[in-house]
């Protein structure tokens, strides 16, 4: 039998039956876009946290410290033995120094090295005020595409009073539209220790209390320029660049200082952490294994990626998972009307078979049958599951929007994801048709005519 | 010349060369639980190309199984069952396949067109089943459909039809493929009198223009009786009767 007519006769064959098969078609279409829609979340969640990986060109960045560091250590805690946090059985820290910084600079593949300096800082414009870090960043970083300004430009000096914020940072200081900012000077305050309160000596003073002993210094800083805000999307609420020689000079107490006071970095001078940034990602290898040569601790924001990206493959897995088992009740449906068919159908069988309709080809047909059923479940569920995520997407945008962020892709179905989902509804559709199928190429074409007269 | 096959059970059987449908020693065995149900005991038959053969008897006595051997949906218990150069009891399930789209036609009682087709489509049947081209189909079918005066019916579905008019579908559709052994099995059961003899008149009418070899299983002899050469009477899976009829005497 002739595919063509093999493939019309099954869809005359679903016709017969319109209302069972579209009941199938849409059990199957509710399963796919289940799995479309929970396979696009897991796959739009990781796409949004490598976009601003990417974007903050982190994949080229390694942190280094002078001891192995309880935070943010995923890149060389599988690495140290156990005794590495045992401090009094460690070799004595290097000194993170500038003369080391340039050394480090000097390696092959090595684009800057920097002290990191993150602290937490207050934003005044006119009555607004908001909470940010603000981020230390060398002069050299001008160049670097995820810091090439949209609005205004790259700090002129490493020096200068400036700073660098996202369109979103912008809105939410009241500037609308948000390059209006560039140019204007903002109030920017750090948290600072307050030594008249310190030497004031109240023992029942403590970090834990409502009024610790802190005090805020102020710097009015120009904008220079906006970020781009792909770049910024999920930290550019939180986030602005400061130059890097300014922002040693100012008074602030950053989030590492008081762990390098519990720990023996302070004891040993310099810097609490060193940022790499490299020019060649090539390098990356080869850059911590000299590091590490040296005696410095290296973390890899690419390794905390690699470990972040093994979450969302389990994340992903557990999501497919239920998605599959929401597919594979649909095609007991598929499985349910095509024996359904062939029952009904079995006289019909019969009479093809007495006039000479092959084994194979009653097989194929019921085949077809199903593989429609599934591929065109499929396509709708596919359709469906776009609607859903388009949908819930739109909302995420405009929620975001109403934080003054940029959208994000929660959902996010690329092709061959799409491909794949609707290969995977055809094939198990077949499997759901291949026992009525078979059934309906076994029938006994007397049994069959016996049972219609 | 006899009224009633069985009047007279002596009649000569085509010569081995002359017959074009032979079975040798044929039974058919049906297990029914602890005992064995006999359908055909020992049946030996000829039947010569492009005669007309009815096969009489009364229900139960194994007409429609014979019918069955010959169109290769059963195999015999024993013996052998001849067509043309097949020999059926060797044959395999894809052989009969073959077997039945090269050289059987069937016309049940029951019609057995399907429902949602048009007569056109149920005619052309056959030929989708064997991969024939549409082009090749579409002519053939038309030219059935022709010889069964039904050309004006040809887009109405089996339930827009009369009985008779199902019937001769079920016919065209027989001849689609050409094959030349016919084998109805009580095709004027669920007809009215005047439209069964029509039936009967299409199918000897077949028989003489277009050389078919037609068996026709029947309970009424008398139906037939004008147009047979010859008659089979079955009686408890025995061939009890056998004989030229009538009609091949005029």
């Amino acid at each position: 039998m002739r595919l063509v007519d093999l493939v019309s006769l099954a869809f005359a064959n679903l016709k017969r039956n319109r209302v069972r098969s579209a009941m199938t078609l849409v059990g199957v279409a509710v399963g796919v876009a289940a799995l479309a829609a929970l396979l696009a979340y897991g796959a739009g969640l990781q796409r949004t946290a490598r976009g601003e990986f990417e974007a903050l060109d982190l994949h080229n960045a390694l942190r280094v410290t002078s001891q192995p560091s309880p935070l943010g250590a995923a890149g060389d805690v599988a690495f140290l033995p156990q005794s590495s946090f045992d401090l009094d059985s460690l070799p004595p820290p290097v000194a993170l120094t500038d003369s080391l910084l340039k050394v480090i600079e000097g390696l092959d593949g090595v684009f800057a090295a920097y002290p990191e300096i993150v602290f937490p800082v207050r934003l005044k414009a006119g009555r607004r005020a908001v909470v940010a870090t603000a981020e230390a960043v060398p002069q050299a970083f001008g160049a670097l595409p995820a810091y090439r300004p949209e609005a205004g430009a790259f700090f002129a000096a490493s020096t200068d009073s400036t700073l660098l914020l996202a369109p979103s940072m912008a809105r939410r200081l009241g500037f609308e539209p948000p390059e209006s900012i560039v140019g204007d000077t903002i109030l920017v305050s750090s948290a600072t220790l307050n030594v008249r309160a310190l030497r004031r000596g109240n023992p029942g003073v403590n970090f834990g209390m409502v009024a610790p002993p802190v005090g805020y210094r102020g710097y009015w800083l120009r904008v220079a320029g906006l970020l781009p805000e792909d770049g910024q999307a999920v930290s550019g609420l939180f986030r602005v660049i400061l130059p890097l020689e300014l922002a040693k000079g100012m008074r602030k107490i950053t989030f590492f200082s008081t762990l390098d006071l519990l720990m023996r970095g302070a004891a040993a001078g310099g810097y609490s952490a060193v940022r790499v940034h490299l020019a060649d990602p090539e390098a990356y290898a080869a850059v911590r294994r000299a590091l590490r040569e040296r005696g410095l601790y290296v973390t890899g924001f690419r390794d905390q990626f690699a470990r972040l990206e093994r979450l969302f493959l389990v994340l992903d897995l557990a999501l497919g998972i239920i998605g599959f088992i929401a597919l594979l009740v649909a095609t007991i449906g598929i499985a349910n009307t095509m024996m359904m068919n062939v029952l009904e159908r079995t006289a019909e069988i019969g009479v093809m078979k007495a006039v000479g309709g092959d084994e194979g080809d009653l097989q194929r047909l019921f085949l077809i049958e199903s593989a429609a059923l599934g591929l065109f479940g499929g396509l709708a569920g596919l359709g469906v599951g776009w609607g859903i995520a388009a949908l819930l997407g739109a909302f995420v945008d405009r929620y975001l929007h109403g934080l003054g962020l940029s959208g994000i892709d929660v959902f996010y179905l690329p092709p061959w994801m799409a491909g794949g989902i609707l290969a995977l509804a055809v094939v198990i559709s077949l499997a759901a048709g291949f026992v009525p199928a078979r059934k309906a190429a076994r029938v006994e074409p007397i049994r069959a005519l016996r049972s219609a007269t | 010349m006899r009224s009633t096959p069985s009047s007279d059970p002596v009649s000569p059987e085509p010569a081995a060369s002359e017959a074009f449908l032979r079975m040798e020693g044929v039974s058919k065995v049906y297990p029914m639980g602890d005992h064995a149900v006999f359908a055909l005991r020992s049946v030996d038959l000829s039947v010569a190309a492009e005669t007309f053969t009815a096969v009489v008897g009364r229900s139960g006595s194994g007409k429609s199984t014979l019918l069955h051997l010959l169109a290769a949906l059963e195999t015999p218990t024993a013996g052998k069952v001849t067509v043309g150069a097949w020999r059926l009891s060797a044959l395999d399930r894809k052989a009969q396949t073959h077997y039945r789209r090269a050289m059987v036609g069937m016309i049940f009682q029951a019609f057995h067109l399907v429902p949602t087709m048009t007569a056109f489509d149920n005619v052309a049947l056959p030929l989708v089943l064997a991969g024939v081209a549409p082009e090749r189909r579409r002519a053939r079918a038309e030219a059935c459909l022709e010889m069964v005066r039904l050309t004006h019916r040809a887009g109405h579905r089996p339930a827009e039809l009369s009985g008779g008019e199902r019937q001769r579908v079920a016919i065209a559709r027989a001849l689609v493929a050409d094959p030349p052994l016919l084998l109805a099995d009580e095709p004027t059961g669920n007809l009215d009198s005047t439209t069964a003899a029509q039936i009967v008149e299409l199918l000897a009418r077949l028989r003489h223009e277009h050389g078919k070899t037609v068996v026709f299983v029947t309970h009424h002899f008398a139906e037939v009786a004008a147009v047979a050469d010859r008659v089979v009477e079955l009686n408890d899976g025995r061939v009890v009767g056998r004989g030229d009829s009538p009609a091949s005497s005029l």
